[in-house]
């Protein structure tokens, strides 16, 4: 009698304790859930993108076209193959490219002047190149390039080339200023100047 | 016939050949002269930062710490550099540089004759009447080739002629031929 009895109580003690663990591990496994479910939360998926952003005078202020775009939230959208084009007094003047972006917006768009707040960060052979009015053409290349489509300026920390008819330069980190045509490179900058001979 | 045309062809081709090898090393020197300056291209480098806009149609090129520019054997030291260039033809203007003090060296044709120069500013440009590659010291000017050793204001030196045309005195050292 007292040996079942003993038997039982262990019976019981195991019991409770298989129990016990069994509740502590579950938490883990929503806490798991949770994390898979937000990796995917996104608000939209789109393909073909096309816009046009036009300034307070309604001239165009610059065009963004993109392979495919995901909304993340009313803050951050990634694109795919991104084709920016940028205008001056209604002229187009610059066009810059790269494999991947992600567009930054600032604060909810509750005016005017908060909709046009926005920059993107371009990274992948990130190219941005103009014709001038001589027919000059010239190109910017890095991997990384941060544009404001509002005040048109062009940043970057990585190794930048530029390359224009008769010139090729070299350096590391850039800040171009796309209306007043002024360019920066911050440092290590290397140029060549050859003319071709016909 | 054939034995004839197979002889004449092979003599032709070791003509090419000759006449090829020869050429590039007559042609291979990268001394700066008269008849090829604008062929050699005309590089710069800078530690520090470029910055470039436009005036008049002129692109400018500012150039901070430690600027070496460099075309064939001439090469220029100094500080900061200004370089300018015609921006609808993209034609190189001239390059200014500047420094405590500027340092020119160059190598001579192919004799490996030397000329070395110091002054506070170098200015590097061709002539407009003649297109000669000119460098013209100013500022506690100071230039020794083979043929002088001389201090002045301002110097201008044709390299490819070896020829001091000009200078701004007050002036002090001597000419030899």
């Amino acid at each position: 009698m007292q040996k079942v009895a003993t038997f039982a109580i262990s019976i019981l003690i195991a019991i409770g304790l298989f129990s016990a663990l069994a509740s502590r591990s579950e938490p883990e496994s929503s806490t798991t859930d949770l994390a898979a479910s937000d990796s995917l939360n996104y608000e939209s998926y789109s393909e073909g993108i096309n816009t046009v952003r036009f300034d307070a005078n309604g001239n165009i202020n610059y065009t963004l076209r993109a392979q495919s775009q995901i909304q993340y939230s009313a803050q951050l959208t990634e694109i795919e193959k991104p084709l920016i084009r940028l205008f001056q007094d209604g002229n187009p003047t610059w066009n810059v490219v790269a494999d991947t972006g992600t567009v930054n917006h600032f604060e909810s768009e509750l005016t005017e002047a908060q909709v046009t707040n926005r920059t993107i960060e371009l990274s992948g052979n990130v190219e941005a190149y103009s014709v001038d009015d001589y027919g000059n053409r010239t190109v910017v290349s890095t991997e990384i390039l941060l544009v404001d489509p509002n005040t048109e300026i062009l940043s970057t920390e990585s190794p930048v080339k530029l390359k224009s008819e008769f010139i090729e330069q070299s350096g590391i980190g850039m800040l171009a200023d796309l209306k007043t045509d002024e360019v920066i490179l911050h440092r290590e900058v290397r140029g060549i100047y050859e003319q071709q001979s016909n | 016939m054939n034995n004839k045309a197979t002889k004449y062809c092979k003599l032709l081709l070791a003509g090419l050949v000759f006449s090829t090898s020869f050429g590039q090393r007559f042609y291979a020197q990268d001394t700066l002269n008269e008849s090829n300056a604008s062929e050699i291209p005309f590089e710069w480098e800078a530690e520090g930062q470029l910055t470039m806009n436009i005036v008049n149609n002129i692109r400018i090129l500012n150039l901070q710490d430690n600027v070496v520019l460099f075309q064939g054997t001439l090469v220029i030291k100094g500080d900061t550099a200004i370089i300018e260039y015609d921006v609808p033809t993209g034609e190189f203007i001239k390059a200014t540089v500047f420094g405590s003090p500027v340092n020119y060296t160059q190598q001579l044709g192919s004799n490996e004759s030397q000329v070395n120069g110091t002054s506070d500013s170098i200015e590097f440009y061709s002539a407009e009447s003649t297109g000669d590659q000119t460098v013209e010291l100013s500022g506690n000017a100071h230039i020794e080739s083979p043929d002088s050793t001389i201090s002045c204001a301002v110097i201008v030196y044709l390299p490819s002629l070896d020829l001091i045309p000009s200078t701004t005195g007050p002036c002090a050292g001597t000419f030899s031929q």
